[in-house]
């Protein structure tokens, strides 16, 4: 199951940054998770 | 990968290779002080002269000195240094940056491969395989010189639409050097600090210092001996293309953490059996693709452990570490995002108003690499195989 969400999540950032649908920072950041809802359970 | 739990917060965040982080901010702190000097403008007027004012000759040039600085700096650090002189070189002839520019990528790429420290891939291999710089610079210096004759000559047909209309099209050049250096002292101090961060990453390795610490020190040394304020410099630093590596690093690691890059490597070799013609010419071919999709530096990161189990399971691994030397730094010609040097120098682009999209550089990047692995591939099979 992880292995196929990994691969959903990786190609859909690799699918944003390819058709520049969004910034492709925000896609890379939005694909690692980086958001604040990471970061708040970090600081929590 | 994080909000999902496909990797934890610290496990993200420990993927994040603060040392190619580093070694950017470091040599962007750099090279944008050197932008308000002038320098840029100075070596752009005098490449134009040295051109002749004709579009292809300026491609050739500019390719020659990026991909001979890419060699002896990190092709990071060069582009961020050449990029600049090409946006004012073309402003000054009214015509489109982006051939200029897509051509420097794709040389800084080929020239970067030629040493140890040319890309941060070699770096990794070299540390991994224990190879020094001499080692590294005798195995890859002449493959490189040969693709990067062969590009001169692919790059004359791709760009040759773009270069024909700038020919026609471009304003009269009535260029003077003279005056353009506006702060001649502060110049000076950088450049000596340039200098001296060159000379700190050809001694870095031995010394125990990794790039990035020697990129910062470079760049403290110039705040503290030019007085300058850093609030400023700071902010002309690319955070976007230091954000998009972190957020790229984080999405790797988590399909690296599922095992599905290990997976892909190890059919690879379940596939060839082992054999050694088999495996390096499918490695390099394999990792000249994979670093088109995956940022170059992850993905070295990842095959290594590989060739490292082979080599202990008696398989010789020379040609290994040169496949993957040669595919990881070739293939990252493949796409925008292959490697660092293609992000900088796309954003920098961008900021100037000019984006490099997707699938324009795909047209010219696929073909480049396609020519470049059929190169590299007689190069390790003559060098290596036979």
């Amino acid at each position: 199951m992880e292995v196929w969400l990994a691969a959903a999540i990786f190609l859909g950032t690799y699918v944003l940054i390819a058709t520049e649908l969004v910034h492709k920072t925000v896609a890379a950041l939005a694909g690692g998770g980086a958001d604040g809802r990471a970061a708040r359970r970090g600081a929590a | 990968m994080v909000a999902l739990h496909v990797v934890e917060q610290h496990e993200a965040f420990e993927a994040i290779d603060f040392n190619v982080i580093f070694l950017l901010l470091g040599m962007m702190v750099i090279a944008n002080v050197m932008r308000g000097t002038g320098v840029f403008q100075w070596v752009a007027i005098r490449s134009i002269r040295v051109a002749g004012g004709d579009p292809w000759r300026i491609v050739l040039v500019l390719c020659l000195i990026t991909a001979v600085a890419s060699a002896f700096l990190d092709n990071v650090t060069t582009v961020v240094l050449i990029g600049p002189v090409t946006l004012y070189i073309a402003a000054a002839l009214g015509v489109s940056p982006l051939p200029y520019l897509i051509a420097e990528i794709l040389a800084s790429n080929v020239g970067g491969m030629a040493t140890l420290i040319g890309d941060p891939p070699n770096i990794l291999i070299g540390s991994a395989a224990g190879i020094d710089f001499a080692t590294f610079a005798w195995n890859m210096t002449p493959v490189a010189v040969l693709i990067l004759v062969a590009f001169l000559a692919l790059a004359r047909v791709l760009f040759a639409k773009d270069l024909a209309a700038h020919r026609e099209h471009m304003s009269e050049l009535d260029l003077d050097e003279t005056g353009v250096i506006t702060e001649p002292r502060l110049m000076r101090m950088s450049v000596a600090v340039l200098a001296l961060t060159i000379l700190g990453f050809l001694f870095a390795a031995p010394l125990g210092y990794e790039p990035a610490t020697v990129a910062l020190l470079g760049a403290s040394l110039l705040f503290i001996v030019a007085r300058i304020d850093p609030t400023e410099v700071l902010e002309r630093v690319e955070w976007n293309t230091l954000l998009f590596f972190v957020g790229l690093f984080m999405v790797v690691e988590g399909v690296i953490k599922v095992g599905i890059i290990s997976g892909i490597a190890d059919t690879l070799f379940d596939v060839t059996g082992g054999e050694p013609v088999a495996t390096s010419v499918s490695l390099l071919w394999i990792s000249g693709v994979a670093s088109g999709i995956v940022d170059n530096i992850p993905y070295t990161a990842t095959v290594i452990p590989i060739i490292q189990q082979l080599g202990e399971r008696g398989a010789d691994v020379e040609p290994l570490w040169w496949s993957l030397a040669m595919g990881a730094d070739l293939g990252g010609n493949g796409t925008i995002i292959g490697a660092s040097a293609n992000v900088v120098i796309a954003s920098l682009a961008a900021r100037a108003g000019h984006e490099i999209t997707f699938r324009r550089f795909l047209r010219y990047g696929v073909l480049t690499v396609l020519m470049s692995l059929v190169i590299a591939t007689f190069y390790l099979f003559v060098r290596y195989l036979l």
